[in-house]
């Protein structure tokens, strides 16, 4: 977790930064699995490949099969400015603790996608979640419900321009 | 205006049965008011008589958005929220989501700090499964375990009240270490419970674990496959309860867990039988752990980095995993450059664990639900965030 201190010349925006050994062994590891279609990005510290959004069901099978079996969440991102939801499918195993984030853009205006449920079960309710929160349809999904609110609730609260009209906080000027 | 009885009306005598079978399927619900779902959880239980042949969870009676509050406070303040999850794994949480933010920003975690966060954890850990195992016996229909239990997990909560300040709700666990040094008496209080308690598991084994009815009520009850357990990415005692040897704290170790010598407690049948077990045996190793930490454990020193006035979470993603009393709990967080998280995802055990419910209960009977509910252990605020 400590790291070292840096110099201002490390700093500016080349080279880009050695990996550590475990990012490394992870973008090793999952690009021979995925290929050329996935896009290894690191913001932050958790290692992330980029695919599109069509190609998320495909990606999702090399994994499974190359012993990924353990799949944490299934969660989006709102970024209203850009027009898109990222999905995010946090994939580890039961063994050594492995993780990494496979990641995808869809269209914020007809957001849908393949769900992923027929790999790993639990991807039903998180994919129902994120279909509760953020509006996103997953297609083939076996049973697509609102699993957190109210079948009756309006709109999807976890997206960014979400306006709460029941109960509404007054926002005050400090 | 009061009506009296006229003269009663001659009973119409018994119509001939009817020629169509005489179960047939129908729903009742369990809950959102049910002694044995813990909390506010609603199913639908589809029935043929007393064999169910399905089952359906209705979640979200305790949902308050705490993701979404999460977007609108700073990470400090969000700590405390995290105690609402599953409140009996109030250290844990606030762990989780600790890890994330001093893996955003870089944050040192002074040494005795990190044995003060395994101490509270596993102190947890027992409190939680003391709790579990009271409630598991009055669910099944026996009251004197729970008042067993809730005598020794007052003890563990008066540890906690004389260093934190809370019993349930801690917030103690912090971005840079904890809020506050120990309690001056918090080692010699600890001990006392540790060689108290080593004992009384023992008692508990001999009140409830030898007993015919529990035995025959769990054995062979609501079995889930390693396979299953995996597929639908449940963690914890429940799926170590299963075969599957998964322990964050031993498979993706954080804090100063690697430094202790303890045994994941693993089962291989996947019964309601072998999920009590699996949590008796945690209960062991959480002590063992608890006095080595007491051990060696510096006996003063900073409890707590300095920080930055506003902690300004960098562009990108950061995951944490920790191994909560009821499984694995991640806390997924997105900065952007700002002072407040621009997401905040939390993997709570219990949404994943109950989600293999509904598939092993089918087939069971009613009262199969409970048993096998109960020892699932959940926690509805937990999966309801």
């Amino acid at each position: 977790m400590s790291q070292p201190p840096v110099s201002p010349e490390a700093v500016s925006p080349s080279p880009a930064p050695a990996l550590s050994p475990v990012v490394a062994a992870v973008k090793n590891q999952v690009e021979k699995i995925l290929g050329a279609s996935a896009v290894f990005e690191l913001a932050g510290k958790l290692p992330a490949f980029r695919v599109s959004a069509g190609e998320v069901h495909a990606a999702c099978e090399k994994l499974k099969a190359a012993g990924f079996d353990y799949l944490l969440f299934v969660t989006a991102v709102d970024y209203p400015a850009q027009q898109r939801f990222e999905l995010n499918y946090a994939l580890s195993n039961y063994r050594d603790g492995i993780e990494f984030c496979l990641v995808a853009d869809v269209d914020r205006q007809q957001p849908k996608i393949a769900t992923v449920s027929d790999l790993w079960i639990t991807a039903d309710w998180h994919e129902r979640e994120v279909f509760d929160l953020f509006g996103i349809r997953f297609e083939n999904h076996p049973d697509l419900r609102r699993i957190l609110l109210d079948d009756s609730w309006d709109g999807y609260p976890l997206r960014k321009d979400y306006v709460d009209q029941v109960h509404d906080v007054i926002k005050r000027p400090y | 205006m009061i009506r009296f009885m006229a003269t009663p009306t001659p009973i119409a005598p018994p119509a001939a049965p009817p020629a169509e079978p005489r179960f047939r399927d129908y729903f009742i619900n369990m809950g959102p008011q049910h002694p044995s779902t813990h909390g506010v959880l609603r199913m639908i239980v589809k029935l043929a008589g007393e064999n169910v042949l399905g089952l359906t969870p209705h979640l979200g009676y305790v949902h308050r958005g705490i993701e979404k509050m999460g977007e609108s406070q700073t990470a400090i303040q969000f700590t405390h929220l995290t105690d609402r999850l599953d409140y009996l794994s109030a250290h844990m949480n606030n762990w989780g989501w600790t890890l994330a933010v001093e893996q955003a920003l870089g944050i040192e975690v002074p040494e005795r700090a990190e044995y003060i966060r395994v101490l509270m954890s596993e102190l947890t850990r027992v409190a939680s499964h003391q709790l579990w195992w009271g409630v598991f016996g009055m669910d099944l229909g026996a009251f004197t375990p729970f008042l067993y239990a809730f005598r020794d997990r007052e003890k563990i909560n008066d540890i906690f009240e004389k260093t934190c300040g809370a019993r349930l709700t801690m917030n103690y666990i912090c971005p840079g270490g904890v809020t506050l040094d120990l309690e001056a008496n918090f080692e010699q209080d600890t001990r006392a419970f540790v060689n108290y308690f080593r004992p009384i598991i023992e008692e508990y084994e001999c009140l409830l674990s030898g007993n015919i009815i529990i035995q025959e009520r769990t054995k062979g009850v609501g079995v889930l496959p390693a396979d299953r357990a995996k597929s639908y990415g449940v963690t914890g005692p429940t799926l170590r309860a299963s075969g599957v040897d998964y322990d964050v704290r031993k498979n993706r170790p954080y804090g100063f867990y690697p430094k202790f010598n303890f045994k994941t407690a693993v089962a291989s049948e996947g019964d309601s039988w072998a999920r009590y077990r699996v949590r008796l045996e945690e209960m062991r190793q959480s002590l063992k752990i608890i006095e080595q930490a007491l051990d060696q454990m510096p006996k003063s020193g900073p409890v707590r980095t300095k920080l930055p006035p506003t902690l300004k979470i960098p562009k990108g993603r950061y995951l944490s995993r920790v191994e909560a009393a009821r499984g694995e709990i991640a806390f997924f967080l997105v900065g952007d450059d700002g002072p407040k998280p621009y997401r905040v995802k939390i993997r709570s055990p219990g949404f994943s664990n109950l989600s293999a419910f509904p598939e092993i209960i089918k087939g069971w009977r009613v009262a199969d639900i409970v048993t096998v509910l109960s020892t699932f252990d959940i926690v509805v605020p937990d999966m309801d965030r």
